[in-house]
């Protein structure tokens, strides 16, 4: 859904995503790596049951909450930093 | 003048129950009128607990009524769903109170012993009982109870609620059986007129009745003066805070803090002297918090995500005042905190005794003159 | 580190960064919070770390941030980065946590710059990954360099769609549509605003090279579009709408959605301040005098969060706000005030003149927007625009009552995103005006925080230290 424009020279962190070590773009928001890589789904959400992505990417809207370091965050509010341990718990939700 | 055979002022949990047992037991045509100030929507602001645990220590008469109440939750509760369709998340799984230490644990265990006794005299039993720390926490076995935990007391014979729910499921019920109910109408008035009827003035016209319900919360002094007649009630604030949703690990609801079915915690137990002052003190929120992850060290990572402060109404023994101003029978007010707890006593004994269909011994000990002495 | 400042400012967007420096400047002790990792607000974001490709396509309005953080950064303001305010009082207190840890401090001024967001609108499937708002796209533009790839449809209306629109036709995005659901034809008081805006030929100028872009491309750009709708399943598959009365749809893998832009009001309405309804652009503003003051006298609004009219009148109110301030700290006399003040509220005035005239063109109207009984109104809660309309029907007349008997608002954005829709949804439904329903109240916290966070945090008790005038020697 996004693709990283040529100019940028962000370096990779690894982080642990779901339980998997898996190397992402450093020096932006967990959001925003999560999305450059085309993972739109930020988790699924408790009252629906239905999967969400981030919205505003500005902190308004809490559609990117997921577990970062052992607490629900906005996504979008976090910078991505090595070795983070994020759960997004998507359950059995297959990720295209 | 749109004329009524009861008005009730006041749409929170008493007004709108009471109304609704008005209705249920032939009053007519009832009216209820709804004005949703800060000061005077304790009903919006409860903690939804069904309980009778350690209440009326210093008098029978309320301890009684208090189980009679919960006692009745149940059926009240499954009558209320079937008529509505509306979910009251009622949960019957008891109730606890933790003690953090050994002192406590022995204050707990007597105050059973003392409520035991005062059931006793009106030939009521009291089944609750202390748990040891490792005898409760098998109870709960999916969430941990923090160190300081001694023991537990606990009754498995109340619950839990979604008091909101409650509140618009009452609400819902009333106006299906015929009730009316009117929002963001202000009651500037109560005009007793010739031959026992009775004139509210609102902002939105004039009506008549024959009875008169006050159950307007705070709002009750403003509407009793005109009349020469006061209760004596007085603001207690109580601040609550609520967390994320978690998977569902407690179902046994605890004074200060209980799980709801959709997962989120509601934290908080404070009473306080702040007149009509709902704010949220961050005091408050600190020990609070602080005491609810002593409890259940699991709520340390939990996202607190709303708060709200609540204004209770306060009596000065603590149980409710149902009241028949004596200048005017046809007026009844009623003044209490607990009114989740108390709510199906709204419909099987408030409303017939406010249309005398029965004498009620009971109601007589919860008059306003048991203040005048 | 210190618990009291003279000022603290909530933001460091335009507003507050001209507030912060210039009090900083005149000699107040100066705090910054601000909620993002680098200063600039939304506007400016991360433009200090952008590539010489972004300052070139954002342009000399993005380019401008970097003067006003260079200026900010040379000031003796101390600031505090991913500092997410959660509490603040009229009196002065602010808890506040960063680095997963919470403090209370006192402030004898509290400035508010925190600035403005998308009107959100809930649109049937809105809530579908893949539905954005145009802003997100912009702000992933800014801070990671990330730009949409497969076809996108942008729709709503406002400048702002157009802009971003003509952002990524520069970027060469496969754009298959624009859905504009702006009238076709202004109404007729857009001419009385033209006047004033005609005196600010670079501005339109502006806006016509913007109209240009899109219609050189080619891309199919419909207007006066009604019942737009987002459709799929797991995620968006296609956007629907009717234009010229006929049913159009788009395969889509991102649609852009952006209805215009509302002040952020949370803190205020926490704090009690009295709040006005614009009926014209229908969204709530704090009441304020031309320093900003709202009715507490410690507490001033700055920037689009007072009402939206852009980057630059949001950096001339922080300017102004801080020299009402500096004066009532004793810093300055009344006179030196006015006269720095005058020539901002000049500049304050000739960049207003044609906000008019685009506010008119892009008001919004009431019931423009269709809700659907089945369409998610509180994403939070996952309650439907059917549920409210269902209290309504129940005899509720105020949003706060339709949010306990709904849950519409209680979850963790606290009503940020249905809010303004309840709003017009409850009164639609009550048939009286948006006014008349009342706003979502706000409490503690603004945002959610760990409970041990908020356990363990030290409340502020005031400077209560023992006087010790050799302390420092000490060091």
């Amino acid at each position: 859904m996004f693709k990283r424009d040529q100019h940028t020279d962000n370096e990779n962190v690894a982080v642990i995503l779901d339980g998997e070590t898996t190397n992402l773009p450093g020096n932006m928001s967990v959001a925003a790596s999560l999305l450059s890589e085309g993972r739109i789904v930020a988790k699924i959400s408790p009252a629906s049951k239905k999967p969400c992505s981030p919205h505003c990417l500005m902190g308004v809207c809490y559609e990117c909450l997921m577990e970062i370091d052992g607490v629900k965050q906005q996504a979008c509010m976090v910078e991505i930093q090595e070795g983070m341990v994020i759960n997004r718990r998507l359950g059995t939700m297959e990720e295209d | 003048m749109i004329s009524a055979d009861v008005i009730v002022i006041g749409g929170g949990i008493s007004g709108a129950a009471t109304a609704l047992g008005l209705v249920k037991s032939g009053a007519g045509k009832v009216l209820v009128f709804d004005e949703q100030l800060p000061a005077q929507r304790p009903s919006r602001g409860n903690f939804g607990l069904t309980w009778f645990m350690c209440k009326g220590a210093n008098n029978p008469s309320y301890a009684r009524w208090c189980r009679m109440a919960i006692d009745q939750w149940p059926d009240f509760a499954a009558e209320l769903e079937q008529e509505t369709g509306y979910d009251l998340e009622l949960e019957w799984t008891g109730g606890a109170i933790q003690a953090f230490d050994d002192e406590q644990y022995q204050a707990h265990a007597k105050s059973i012993e003392i409520l035991k006794n005062i059931c006793a005299e009106v030939d009521l039993d009291y089944p609750v009982q202390m748990f040891s720390r490792e005898g409760f926490a098998d109870m709960i076995p999916d969430i941990e109870l923090g160190r300081d935990v001694t023991g537990v007391m606990y009754t498995d014979r109340q619950g839990h609620v979604n008091p909101l729910k409650l509140l618009a499921a009452v609400r819902c019920a009333l106006q299906q059986k015929g009730g009316e109910y009117f929002a963001a109408h202000t009651v500037s008035r109560i005009v007793p007129e010739k031959e026992g009827a009775i004139r509210v003035e609102t902002t939105k016209g004039n009506f008549r009745c024959g009875r008169l319900v006050v159950a307007a919360g705070h709002g009750i002094p403003k509407l009793l003066a005109p009349l020469g007649a006061k209760v004596p009630i007085y603001p207690q604030r109580g601040q609550l805070m609520v967390s994320e949703r978690y998977d569902r690990v407690l179902d046994i609801p605890f004074l200060c803090t209980r799980q709801t079915p959709d997962g989120t915690f509601v934290i908080g137990l404070s009473t306080e002297d702040t007149g009509l002052d709902d704010s949220v003190t961050m005091a408050a929120m600190k020990s609070q918090a602080a005491n609810a992850i002593r409890l259940f060290p699991i709520l340390k990572n939990l996202n607190w995500v709303r708060s709200w402060g609540a204004i209770r109404i306060m009596t000065p023994d603590g149980a409710p005042i149902y009241t028949k101003l004596t200048d005017y029978p046809n007026i009844t007010v009623l003044a209490l905190h607990s009114a989740v707890s108390l709510a199906p006593l709204n419909i099987s004994e408030i409303a017939p005794w406010i249309l005398e269909q029965q004498e009620s011994s009971m109601i007589n000990h919860f008059r306003n003159e048991r203040f005048n002495v | 580190m210190s618990s009291y400042y003279d000022s603290a400012v909530i933001g460091a967007g335009p507003a507050g960064l001209a507030a912060a420096s210039r009090m900083a400047e005149l000699g107040l002790k100066v705090l910054v919070l601000d909620e993002q990792p680098r200063p600039g607000g939304q506007i400016y974001r991360n433009v200090e770390n952008a590539s010489p490709a972004t300052l070139q396509l954002m342009g000399e309005d993005y380019r401008r941030g970097l003067d006003l953080i260079k200026r900010f950064n040379h000031s003796s303001a101390h600031y505090e980065s991913n500092a997410m305010v959660w509490q603040t009082s009229s009196d002065g207190r602010i808890c506040y946590s960063r680095n997963r840890k919470s403090r209370e401090i006192k402030a004898g001024h509290i400035v508010v710059a925190t600035g403005a967001m998308e009107r959100p609108c809930p649109i049937p499937g809105w809530n579908l990954p893949g539905v954005m708002g145009a802003g997100a796209a912009n702000n992933l533009a800014k801070e990671a360099g990330l730009t949409p790839s497969g076809r996108v449809v942008l729709a709503g209306s406002g400048p702002l769609l157009l802009l971003e629109a003509s952002l990524l036709i520069e970027k060469g995005v496969e754009i298959a549509a624009i859905l504009e659901t702006t009238p076709k034809l202004p109404s007729p008081n857009t001419l009385v605003h033209l006047i004033p805006a005609l005196r600010r030929t670079d501005f339109l100028a502006k806006g016509l090279k913007m109209v240009r872009t899109i219609k050189k491309s080619g891309i199919l750009h419909h207007k006066a579009v009604t019942k737009l709708r987002a459709v799929g399943g797991d995620r968006l598959k296609r956007v629907e709408a009717v234009a010229n009365g006929k049913t159009v749809a788009f395969e889509a893998e991102l649609l852009l959605l952006h209805f215009g832009v509302i002040p952020s009001t949370h803190l205020f309405r926490l704090m009690g301040c009295t709040m006005e309804y614009n009926d014209r652009q229908r969204y709530w503003y704090p009441v304020c005098d031309s320093w900003g003051r709202t009715n507490h006298e410690n507490v001033f609004a700055t920037g689009d969060g007072s009402g939206v009219r852009g980057a630059l009148a949001a950096e001339y109110k922080g300017e102004l706000a801080a020299l009402e301030i500096g004066h009532c700290c004793g810093i300055i006399p009344h006179y030196e005030r006015d006269e720095l003040a005058s020539p901002i509220r000049a500049m304050l005035y000739s960049d207003n003149l044609p906000r008019p005239l685009v506010d008119e063109i892009y008001a919004p109207a009431a019931g423009a927007h269709f809700f659907e009984d089945e369409t998610v109104l509180c994403r939070c809660e996952n309650v439907t625009v059917g549920d409210v309309r269902k209290a309504v029907k129940e005899g509720v007349r105020n949003v706060n009552e339709v949010k306990i008997v709904t849950r519409c608002g209680m979850g963790p954005c606290q009503g940020r995103m249905c809010g303004p829709a309840l709003a017009e949804i409850v009164a639609a439904e009550a048939k009286t005006e948006v006014e008349q329903v009342g706003l979502l109240t706000v409490r503690p916290p603004l945002k959610p925080i760990p409970l041990g966070e908020v356990a363990e945090m030290e409340l502020e008790l005031g400077s209560q230290e023992q006087a010790d005038l050799f302390k420092n020697m000490r060091k």
